[in-house]
């Protein structure tokens, strides 16, 4: 396969000069941007006449990551040619979060109406989708064994709204699965979060989906508000990402997942979160530090890039957005120590989503995560026998 | 350079490569910004955490001073960290002493320097290394006594920070429970033994065992619990064994072999035990051998006892006292239910029977269950499902605890419709004449009485009618048994039709009595007794047979012909006596002379049963003659001398004689008398003896012919027995049957009182009779009327056809004998040739050939009581003697 980031020349995005094969033959075309940049459609126009035969897909973001560097002010896109890899899509709209796991069993069927599905790669609705749903959905119609990696789509620190494009101008309450078929693909994932556990182990005692309302007995809010002071309380959903949750789900202690918060709801006094967390379950606070992130983003790449055994031929990094507030100028550093793990000669674009869709560590049961750098990789073998 | 400071001035070059100053201070800036709100945050976490570390030390305080053992954390150099209340107020000699960082083996100095530790007194520096080389094992446990008397148990752990945890448990309550125990256990009066439970082998035996079983204890502990079983149930054992976990009884029982070999069947109680780490078993025994035996025995008698309740013909239920629900029935109870007992057992009786029947049982058995009566027998009437009504005798009883508490209410229910059926009938028949189905006399009695006595409150008049069918005895002779007792049916018939308002009951052979209840007395008797009459006037249409029965009745009127039943019933008989005296068909009323006769021939009855042994009964004889006048024999008569009122004549006396069973006595006394008479006489006379119908129902009279004949040595052609033909109606093969006997020793049979009754010639067919007499009411008629010489005429006629001899008797005039030897009869007897005489009169006769000189005197004047004497009923049975 051949992939590339696509330069930017003026407002447009080029496929570049002196490739070895011409935007007719581009199979796949992903791109990321802010609301603001993606909202009018004109840049998915752009990209889908200038790659004619390409599945153009993208979603909006809460910063786009390109190289080795973050940016907020340009979209960030990249075509993917594939020699024997076979590109479909799916799209759903979703009515409510509670059709979530419907719209992902759905898509799952659809991609797999073909047969030699290898890896699906997903984005969604960050705000209007129950990420959990949508992936055990998919989990559900696809039977746990097909890598699915991808993200939800962000608004930055807004929360309002956000889109995805599939095939077509960007749309919020959109979710599109890519399917890549063949024997010669290969998608690789590692996930890295960097987050430590702090302070006592708690008992979720009120709840309701991703809401939760006490405690150990208490009100959640003051469990927040104890640690983030008042000012950054003032300050939440936003500031809430700093201090996400691990959840130990009580059917399924062992695994651990972290769970970002997302918004506030005052009226009610609950909190809520990047994703389900049931009454029983055990929730400690953690707290990052800037080494820490940036170290298990490398791990991350790392991971990754061992997981196939082909050297990958590009990377999509899907980061969650609470990474980035907290990190602040640091935030960098993250990514810098993805593309060194990958080397800098693998093109690479990414973005800072509301939610990462990841197989667990070891596994090949995906998952939504929050407050981590999923890093995953494309890869496409030359000699079909070694498939 | 820091890598952000080189990205800084990276971002802040501009594109001619000179640095930006005021985008590169912006960056700084926003960088020491994050680097303080990192900080505070930092600061705030800590601040956070620490105050949750302190919150949670103080909930481990709590949480340790709550523990009910001493608990103490020592560090990796074991020094003490934490300890709880409890482990402070164990060490009391610790006393203040006891802090943080004081060191394990400087505190077990202290204790031990207070003496605390008994064991170690005298070898405190030993002891002490003792105990801390277990303290540095990874794990120990330990018993330590203490000076007070109390025990500890001592448990220390290791950590794995290095330091450990030591436990202090106070076991003193243990320690006596387990004393207790063994005080239990040893002296325990049930046998008891202890297993391991790996190699089975028994490890303990208490004193009862080794008495109860007969091992010594040693051998005991040589056994496995396998081998005091029979290998039958070594399998068995096993299984419990291995599910011997919990404290339980075992639920079967087993069987246990003592020293002797004896087999025993015990209930074994087994209890899991720890013994020194080792999994044993504690099991009690009690010996159930003779408790079975019983157990069995009580079984037996109680499917013993269950048979004869299931089979025994009367229904049997019981029921609890409370709700009164059905919890036993038996067949014949499923029989009378109508429903199997699955149907019954557990409902009540509203389930079962309808409304009135169900309170009726309810309130019977609240009765009992109050206690207000023990047992309470009574009938009730059941409506069956398969039998219909069914009278039950029922007995309800409540079964009592030691108490007097009812546990059960027991029923006994006997159907006795059919015995109260029977009863009913029995009563029916004791009180009603089979063949007419009228009251009998019982009844009437019962009845009379009664109405007598409600009469002699009211003074009411009433009357009492005695009826007789005339000439009953005729029709019954006439037509043979069955047409009289079709007759009587028709009269009972007739007479219940018309005494309507009047009881009616039949009192034996033709008589009926009836009780007339209506006051207008005499009018009411008399008008009933015409009815009647008129009733019968019709005649009877009896089986083809027409016939004519009149009636004779007697009336007594409460109460001027008596005032007691006695009284009454004798005078109605009474009255009847006269009516049939006057000509039968008529109707009388008591009158007090009435009275009179009847009693009078009560007396003469009496005087007759006596006569015979005062020797006033003798014999008359009479001769009889050829009609040329030779006298060839004599008929021996009876004649009753009464001392008072001198001759009674046989019309009056024979009758009574019949009427009681003096006449076989009287009648063999005169067959012997005449017989002896005559065997005395010169003359081989024949001597002729008349015989009553009774003799031919009674007795064995060939016998006595025999018997006579032999004890008087009188030739039987001499003896001449004479019969009349009523001796012939009914049973007239059986007569006949006697007759051919007596004939056959040479007796000769004559035919008595010829032509005044039936005169069958087919008697004369059936038996070859010696002789034929032509009764005196013809001879008498000689000359006066020409039918009755036409009569004898014919029978003599007939007789010489048969060639049968005939005598006439009655004979008295000479144109009589003249008649009859112009008709060829051959005999006659009579006053012509003689009266009836002593046989001392006739000696000339008995003595020689005497041809009679004929008698002047003929007539013989009547006897003047005969007339008064003779009972009308008698008539026909009338005999002359």
């Amino acid at each position: 396969m051949f992939s590339q980031v696509l330069k930017p020349c003026g407002d447009r995005h080029v496929w570049p000069t002196g490739s070895p094969c011409s935007p007719e033959d581009v199979d796949l075309v992903l791109y990321f941007g802010s609301r603001a940049q993606l909202a009018s459609g004109d840049k998915h126009r752009e990209l889908q006449s200038g790659f004619p035969r390409a599945v153009v897909c993208g979603c909006s973001t809460g910063g786009q990551i390109v190289g080795g560097a973050i940016i907020d002010d340009a979209v960030v896109a990249m075509g993917f040619a594939f020699k024997q890899t076979k590109i479909r899509f799916a799209w759903e709209d979703i009515g409510a979060p509670a059709m979530s796991h419907a719209c992902g069993k759905a898509l799952g069927r659809a991609l797999t109406r073909n047969d030699g599905l290898a890896g699906v790669f997903v984005l969604a609705d960050g705000l209007s989708v129950n990420g959990n749903e949508l992936v055990a959905g998919l989990n559900a119609a696809l039977g746990g064994e097909i890598p699915i990696t991808g993200g939800m789509a962000s608004d930055g620190p807004a929360f309002e709204k956000t889109l995805v494009a599939a095939g077509a101008v960007p749309e919020p309450y959109r979710v599109v699965a890519i399917g890549f078929y063949g024997p010669a693909f290969r998608m690789g994932y590692g996930i890295g979060a960097g987050w430590q556990v702090f302070g006592p182990r708690r008992r979720v005692t009120r709840s309701s989906g991703n809401r939760i309302y006490d405690v150990d007995g208490l009100p959640v809010l003051d469990l927040y508000r104890r640690y983030l002071g008042d000012d950054e309380f003032s300050g939440l959903p936003r500031t809430g990402l700093l201090y996400p949750l691990q959840v130990h789900h009580p059917e399924a202690p062992d695994r651990a997942v972290i769970r970002a918060v997302l918004g506030v709801d005052h009226t009610d006094g609950s909190m809520y979160f990047g994703g389900d967390i049931p009454v029983g379950a055990i929730v400690q606070l953690m707290r990052g530090s800037f080494p820490r992130l940036s170290e298990a983003a490398g791990q991350a790449a790392a991971v990754a890039h061992g997981s196939v055994d082909l050297s990958a031929s590009a990377a999509v990094l899907v980061s969650c957005i609470g990474r980035r507030i907290l990190m602040g100028s640091h935030t960098d550093d993250e990514v810098a120590a993805v593309v060194e793990e990958l080397g800098a000669q693998v093109p690479c674009i990414g973005f800072y989503s509301l939610g990462e869709i990841c197989p667990f560590p070891g596994t090949c049961c995906a998952g939504l995560h929050n407050q981590t750098m999923t890093v995953v990789t494309f890869s496409e073998s030359l000699d079909p026998i070694d498939a | 350079m820091h890598k952000l400071c080189a990205r800084q001035l990276a971002k802040a070059r501009r594109a001619d490569g000179e640095v930006d100053l005021a985008v590169l201070a912006d960056l700084v800036s926003a960088t020491y910004d994050e680097a303080d709100l990192d900080r505070q945050r930092t600061d705030r976490a800590i601040s956070q955490m620490i105050e949750e570390v302190e919150r949670l030390h103080a909930r481990l305080r709590d949480a340790f001073d709550v523990v009910p053992e001493g608990l103490a954390l020592l560090d990796e150099n074991d020094r003490f960290v934490m300890w709880n209340k409890r482990y402070a107020e164990l060490f009391p000699d610790l006393g203040g002493q006891l802090r943080v960082g004081l060191a394990y083996v400087d505190a077990l100095r202290v204790v031990l320097a207070s003496g605390t530790y008994t064991d170690a007194i005298g070898r405190e520096e030993e002891w002490l290394r003792e105990r801390l080389d277990r303290h540095a094992e990874a794990s120990s446990s330990e018993e330590q006594r203490l000076q007070s008397g109390r025990w500890l148990r001592i448990e220390e752990c290791r950590t794995s920070d290095g330091g450990s945890v030591g436990i202090r448990v106070d076991i003193t309550e243990l320690k006596q429970r387990e004393a207790s125990f063994r005080l239990l256990y040893e002296n325990n009066p049930v046998p008891m033994f202890v297993y391991d439970a790996e190699t089975l082998k028994i490890v303990s035996v208490n004193d009862m065992a080794v008495a109860h079983y007969g091992y010594s204890r040693e051998q005991f502990l040589a056994l496995t619990i396998l081998d005091i079983r029979p290998e039958a149930d070594w399998e068995a054992t096993l299984e419990a064994v291995a599910t011997t976990l919990d404290d339980r009884r075992m639920s079967r029982l087993w069987r246990h072999r003592k020293a002797n070999g004896d087999l025993i069947d015990v209930d074994i109680y087994a209890r899991p035990l720890r013994q020194e780490g080792r999994r044993t078993v504690l099991v009690a025994v009690i010996d159930v051998t003779e408790r079975k035996k019983a157990t069995e025995e009580l079984q037996r008698t109680r499917e013993f006892l269950d048979t004869i309740i299931e089979n025994i013909p009367v229904t049997l239920f019981v029921k609890e006292p409370i709700e009164q629900r059905y919890i036993l029935l038996n067949r014949a109870g499923e029989q009378l239910f109508g429903r199997p007992r699955e149907h019954v057992l557990g409902k009540t009786v509203y389930d079962l029977f309808a409304g009135e029947a169900a309170e009726f049982a309810v309130a019977q058995e609240a009765e009992i269950l109050r206690g207000d009566r023990r047992q309470i027998i009574g009938h009730e009437v059941m409506d069956t499902p398969h039998s219909g009504r069914r009278l039950l005798s029922i007995n309800r009883m409540a079964i009592v605890d030691a108490h007097g508490q009812p546990q059960y209410l027991l029923g006994v229910a006997e159907d006795i419709t059919e015995r109260k059926q029977a009863e009913e009938k029995i009563t029916f028949l004791a009180h009603h004449d089979a063949l007419t189905g009228l009251p009998n006399r019982v009844a009437f009695m019962q009845h009379l009485a009664e109405h007598l006595e409600e009469s002699e409150t009211s003074q009411a008049p009433f009357s009492v009618l005695s009826v007789d069918l005339d000439r009953f005895k005729s029709a019954n002779d006439l037509y043979g048994h069955p047409i009289g007792d079709l007759l009587l049916r028709e009269v009972a018939l007739r007479l219940e039709k018309t005494a309507v308002g009047a009881y009616v009951a039949r009192i034996g052979g033709d008589e009926f009595m009836l009780l007339c209840p209506d006051a207008q007395q005499p009018a009411a008797s008399e008008t009933l007794g015409k009815c009647l009459q008129a009733a019968m006037v019709e005649e009877f249409e009896l089986d083809g047979h027409r016939l004519h029965s009149g009636m004779s009745i007697g009336i007594a009127v409460y109460p001027m012909d008596g005032r007691d039943c006695k009284t009454l019933l004798a005078n109605a008989d009474a009255a009847l006596y006269r009516s049939k005296a006057e000509g039968r068909d008529t109707v009388r009323f008591f009158e007090p002379e009435m009275d009179r006769h009847l009693r009078d021939r009560r007396t003469l009855q009496n005087d007759l049963a006596t006569a015979l042994q005062r020797g006033e009964l003798s014999l008359h004889y009479q001769p009889q003659a050829r009609i040329d006048g030779e006298i060839f024999g004599f008929e021996a008569l009876l004649r009753w001398s009464h001392p008072m009122r001198g001759a009674v004549p046989p019309s009056v006396f024979v009758p009574l004689a019949e009427e009681s069973s003096l006449i076989i006595e009287i009648s063999e006394w005169v067959l012997t008398e005449a017989c002896r008479a005559a065997v005395t006489w010169d003359r081989p006379l024949t001597i002729a003896v008349n015989l009553s119908a009774v003799q031919f129902q009674r007795g064995d009279l060939p016998n006595l012919v025999q018997r006579v004949l032999l004890e008087t040595g009188l030739p039987p052609g001499r003896l001449e027995l004479e019969i009349t033909e009523s001796v012939l109606v009914g049973d007239f093969l059986r007569v006949i049957g006697l007759l051919r006997r007596i004939k056959a020793m040479g007796v000769k049979i004559a035919m008595d009182d010829f032509g005044t009754g039936y005169s069958s010639l087919s008697y004369l067919q059936a038996f070859p009779f010696d002789k034929i007499k032509i009764d005196r009411s013809f001879i008498a008629s000689i000359g006066c009327n020409e039918q009755a010489n036409a009569i004898i005429r014919a029978v003599i006629g007939l007789c010489h056809c048969l060639d049968i001899p005939v005598i006439a008797e009655g004979v008295e005039t000479d144109a009589q004998r003249d008649f009859l030897s112009h008709e060829n009869c051959n005999e006659i007897q009579g006053f012509l040739i003689g009266r009836p005489l002593p046989i001392m009169s006739y000696t000339s006769m008995t003595e020689g050939t005497v041809q009679v000189a004929w008698a002047e005197h003929a007539l013989e004047p009547a006897a003047p009581e005969a007339a008064g004497l003779i009972a009308p009923i008698a008539r026909t049975a009338f005999r002359r003697w």
